[in-house]
């Protein structure tokens, strides 16, 4: 925004000019616009933009976190005014963007320098996430989903003759609105103080799946609109003390999370038909019945830290935090069942779960020049999450679709496992400077952590890292880095969470090869031993100051190496190019190009209905998975230093996801390719800008935005594709549209 | 998608914050002219450095730097150093000695060095645990990312900010290309919103002390405690979330029910080889799968985050 001093105007002529000021009388009109001149250069500049847009077409998936969703106008309207005391540094700024759009925000912000500060922003977040949704449940967004009139229930989607003509849509869609209240103030003797609070809600509606039914092949579900209606707040008050040589602050941060939506219901869609193992005809639709979920729980969180750096030395300094945090959480338990139909003989152990998880976080770190070429950096981290939740047995009922069993042999009868750990990380990294051209870098990292309730006790991970970078001229320079890490873990046991959850009643009498409920040679990934490589290599050329190229490469791979089943590599490179351009004072460039390749392969068995089968290979199956993205953008600025000035984007972004799944021998059904998972976007941003007059200009922009994309999960399935689950109607994204807005902009200073 | 009404009253309560402030406010150069353009005594740099100069310094007087007033900017030399050989060029050399301290890209300034200066004022608060930082080892300056002689310095406005970090980070540039990414892009969550870029106490540059209590500033509903918990979520959310962009949906690492099945193996359906068999039979299906089709597992399994339903140990509640 900032325009250069009219040529007349050299640089003596302003130091002159400079000089003179204050020489009352000696005013002529020369001096008059060298004054103008020099006021423009050293004052803040504000602007207003005002003007309207069209949209030429409806598309969520374009206006998702915009707000450009709907086709026809909107309004335009930015500003940023600025303004600066230089006889006492009072200051105030006020910034409002996309004013007329479901995107807006608005700060203010005003205070004293070196004195005091406030702040007060607004800003609203459109989160659209489907407008081809469909459900034949009546009241979209209520706690309590209703079906029409005249429903036609039967235990599956098939039978539902009027399901299709029942559909009706609704966008989903949630708005977040965040006003903030900043404040800081400097205090006596090196002590200030900052205080910052947070009001966020968030509306609206998200998507989430309801079932019916828990077992035996009986499960029947919905995709439905969960009514979001939280309020989220943040306060944060801290005290530092600062003097060149020991910094401090100790602070506090609570966060307290409140949701208006304990649960959602909905009416059973399905029949209760004899066959379908639901224990009650309360359960189905002719019996009034209902399933019901839990909604996230209100929920709070209180820290206390204290941070603190000391310079033992000019060369020598240490710093640390230290913190204790507790997550809490008592909101009154959903009762096991909505459907009153069915009978309850044990009371809930406890009324709500007095959730309660201590967090403690230690963090030090001593970085040191031990000679004039090479600095050493020892740091140490610790953090420990303390779930002191207490632990009840539950005897749940499955999916709102049975009886309470008796406490007796069932699976229905488990324990909440409130797993902790505690994690330490030792870090030194030392670099040396070969030469003025060349750093060389070595480093090494231990980490150990220890978990309750998982498959494994501890695991621990050493990693070494070297790397070196050269600048070879004034114009290339290039490095190279690498990192080795192998993780090892206690003895895998797989088991170990299944028989601290389930009753000993239910796992006791099974033999104990089959006492688990994942498979025992299937190792979680982030609990499983790995040996991971990470190498990095770039080069920068700068031909010319008006030539910048860069070239960057990483890879990394992942290998699981002691898991049979489960995920057991993932692996995957990117390569980056970027060009930057001035061909010269008024014309400038850019051009970027990514491209990623990511893939991991995973096993698993298809056991069916007998658990041994895992043993034997002809049963396995796999997953190669692989992603290819591939981003591309090129720009260009124009600005002469005239009446106008122009520019534009382009931008594509191409991706690619394949899965092959190859079956074993001994199962049954053969897998088939899947299509592949696809998006395509193309985006074309231009603008100018016209100086009508020195301080008013008129501006164009435009946008067009084209984006398809394909993916099995959605496309073609109907609300009775399948069975069990009623269909959404949803399309996958696919859209071109044209914005184009005209503004007037006015500035100041 | 007009809705601005409620913006007067912002306006309003912005108008009130700032009156006792904009009364006072005026441009007052003149007064500092006599001494100086924006400091004392700093006309022996700006005779040289105006807005028509290869090195223009004047706007430094748009910004908080360049407010006399304010005690703790006490002119150029505070960074640049005294630079009497630059200022004075005793030999009269064709191409004057360099400052003493620069922070221009061809400077032979080191980082260090460079860093030093701004460290000086601002090595408390967020600037705390720089040393020993990634990008503190990584010889990167200040001046990489912040821009002191301008207006606007982008890295400090969240709309433009990603383009700062993306001259490095363009793995993370390409990600907020895909279809599902955080707002980026659309400038509502800028990289500072999770990575404090001068160092902290948490991994990955992360605002909080770990990665669970970055992610839950904005999704405090995921905290709970919950009665029954997903141990890889309440853990760490990047086992399964990859945050700058995905190319499945709700930025998940892989699509599901694959994700799902790289821990899960069960008899019956967990371990079942979900492939083309289970698409619609439009699509080439022989047998549409409800655990492969539209959220997959989590059509059922929903509570993936954790739930607080007594009856929700199998995450369907």
């Amino acid at each position: 925004m900032t325009r250069k001093i009219e040529p007349r105007f050299a640089r003596k002529v302003l130091a002159v000019s400079v000089s003179m000021i204050g020489l009352a009388g000696f005013v002529n009109a020369r001096a008059d616009d060298v004054d103008e001149e020099t006021r423009r250069l050293l004052t803040p500049e504000s602007e207003i933009e005002a003007g309207f847009g069209n949209v030429s077409k409806d598309s969520f998936k374009h206006g998702d976190f915009t707000g450009l969703n709907q086709s026809g106008a909107y309004g335009i309207a930015n500003f940023s005014i600025f303004g600066r005391d230089k006889d006492d540094a009072r200051y105030y700024e006020i910034i409002g963007r996309n004013l007329g759009l479901d995107s807006r925000s608005l700060k203010v912000e005003g205070g004293r320098q070196g004195d005091f500060g406030l702040r007060f922003e607004y800003s609203q977040l459109p989160k659209l996430f489907t407008d081809s949704y469909q459900t034949p449940f009546v009241n979209p967004g209520a706690t309590s989903l209703l079906l029409p009139p005249g429903w036609v229930a039967t235990n599956n989607t098939t039978g539902m003759t009027n399901l299709a003509g029942s559909m009706r849509s609704f966008d989903v869609e949630t708005t977040r609105k965040a006003y903030s209240l900043g404040m800081t103030k400097q205090l006596v003797a090196g002590w200030s103080a900052v205080v910052d609070f947070k009001h966020e809600t968030k509306e609206g509606n998200k998507l989430i799946g309801g079932v019916i039914g828990s077992t035996g092949g009986n499960p029947r579900a919905a995709i439905l609109p969960e009514p979001v209606d939280y309020t989220t707040d943040q306060f944060e008050a801290i005290a530092r003390y600062i003097t060149p040589r020991l910094q401090t602050e100790f602070g506090y941060y609570g966060s307290f999370f409140r949701n208006e939506n304990s649960a959602l219901a909905w009416q059973n869609p399905y029949e209760n038909i004899a066959g379908t193992a639901w224990g009650n005809p309360a359960v189905g639709y002719a019996g009034g019945g209902f399933g019901q979920l839990s909604l996230p729980p209100d929920n709070q969180f209180h820290q206390i830290f204290a941070s603190g750096g000391y310079n033992y030395s000019k060369d020598t300094r240490i710093v640390g935090k230290l913190s204790f945090g507790r997550m809490t959480q008592n909101e009154s338990f959903l009762p096991y069942t909505v459907n009153p139909g069915l009978t309850v003989t044990t009371p809930l152990p406890r009324a709500s779960l007095d959730g309660k998880v201590d967090t403690t976080h230690a963090d030090l770190k001593l970085t040191s020049k031990l000679a004039p070429k090479t600095n050493f950096a020892l740091g140490y981290r610790y953090d420990d999450r303390d779930n002191k939740t207490p632990q009840s047995q539950y005897l749940y009922i499955g999916g709102d679709s049975m009886n309470q069993p008796l406490l007796t042999n069932v699976g229905q009868a488990r324990t909440n496992l409130p797993g902790s750990s505690t994690k330490h990380q030792v870090t030194a990294e030392l670099d040396h400077r070969l030469a003025m051209q060349t750093k060389l870098k070595l480093g090494y990292e231990f980490d150990r952590i220890e978990k309750t309730f998982e498959a494994i006790d501890w695991e621990r991970e050493h990693t070494v890292k070297a790397g070196v970078d050269h600048r070879f001229n004034e114009m290339v320079g290039a490095g190279i880095s690498y990192a080795y890490s192998d993780r090892d873990t206690s003895t895998y046991d797989a088991a170990a969470p299944f028989l601290a959850s389930y009753s000993p009643l239910y796992w006791g009498p099974m033999p104990l090869d089959q006492q688990w409920d994942n498979v025992p040679t299937q190792k979680k990934f982030f609990l499983a031993p790995r040996k991971r490589d990470k190498l990095h290599a770039h080069t920068h050329v700068s031909p010319s100051e008006r030539v910048d190229l860069q070239f960057g490469v990483d890879y990394n791979n992942d290998d699981y190496h002691d898991s049979y089943f489960g995920l057991r590599e993932a692996k995957g490179w990117v390569a980056n190019f970027d060009a930057s351009l001035q061909a010269s004072d008024t014309v400038t460039g850019h051009a970027f190009v990514s491209y990623e390749h990511y893939g991991s392969d995973q096993r698993s068995s298809q056991l069916g209905a007998v658990k041994l089968n895992y043993l034997n290979p002809g049963y396995d199956w796999t997953a190669d998975i692989t992603d290819k993205t591939f981003t591309f953008g090129v720009g260009f600025r124009v600005k002469p230093g005239g009446k106008y000035e122009f520019g534009g984007d382009f931008s594509h972004s191409y991706s690619n996801g394949e899965i092959d799944v190859a079956t074993g021998a001994l199962i049954a059904t053969p897998a088939t390719p899947l299509p592949d998972v696809v998006s395509r976007l193309n985006r074309v941003d231009l603008f100018g800008r016209y100086w009508l007059q020195k301080d008013l200009s008129i501006n164009l922009k435009y946008i067009y935005e084209r984006y398809s994309s394909k993916d099995w999960a959605y496309d073609e399935v109907l609300p009775a594709t399948m069975a069990n689950v009623i269909g959404t109607n949803q399309l996958s994204p696919d859209y071109g549209v044209h914005v184009i807005g005209i503004t007037a902009s006015y500035r100041f200073f | 998608m007009v809705r601005v009404s409620n913006l007067s009253m912002f306006l309003l309560l912005g108008a009130v914050l700032l009156s006792g402030l904009v009364g006072g406010v005026q441009a007052a150069e003149d007064k500092n002219a006599a001494t100086g353009v924006i400091y004392k005594g700093d006309a022996k740099c700006t005779r040289c450095h105006d807005e028509n100069d290869n090195v223009p310094v004047l706007a430094i007087a748009k910004t908080r730097h360049g407010v006399a007033a304010d005690g703790r900017n006490i002119g150029c030399t505070a960074c640049h150093g005294e630079s009497r050989l630059h200022s004075e060029n005793p030999q009269g050399l064709k191409d004057r000695p360099k400052v003493d301290r620069g922070f221009l890209r061809s400077s032979a300034t080191s980082a260090k060095e460079r860093n030093e200066a701004c460290l000086g004022c601002h090595q408390g608060g967020k600037r705390m645990h720089w040393a020993g930082s990634q990008h503190a080892s990584g010889d990167v300056a200040c001046t990489s990312c912040h821009q002191v002689h301008t207006q606007h310095d982008k890295v400090r406005d969240k709309t433009v900010q990603g383009e700062v970090c993306f001259t490095c980070h363009k793995e993370q540039r390409a990600q907020t290309f895909r279809a599902s990414h955080h707002p980026i892009r659309e400038g509502k969550v800028g990289c500072s919103d999770c990575h404090n870029p001068h160092g902290t106490a948490g991994p990955k540059l992360l605002v909080k002390d770990t990665v669970v209590e970055t992610c839950y500033t904005c999704h405090a509903e995921k905290r709970g405690p919950f009665l029954w918990e997903h141990p890889p979520a309440s853990d760490n959310c990047l086992n399964c979330h990859t945050p700058h962009g995905s190319n499945h949906a709700s930025l998940l690492k892989t699509k599901p029910p694959y994700l799902c099945q790289q821990c899960h193996d069960f008899t019956q359906h967990p371990g079942t080889a979900y492939s083309g068999r289970g698409l619609p039979t439009t699509a080439g299906g022989v047998a549409p799968a409800q655990q492969q089709l539209l959220r997959a597992c989590l059509n059922c399994h929903t509570q993936v985050h954790g739930t607080n339903h007594p009856s929700g140990a199998r995450a369907t509640r």
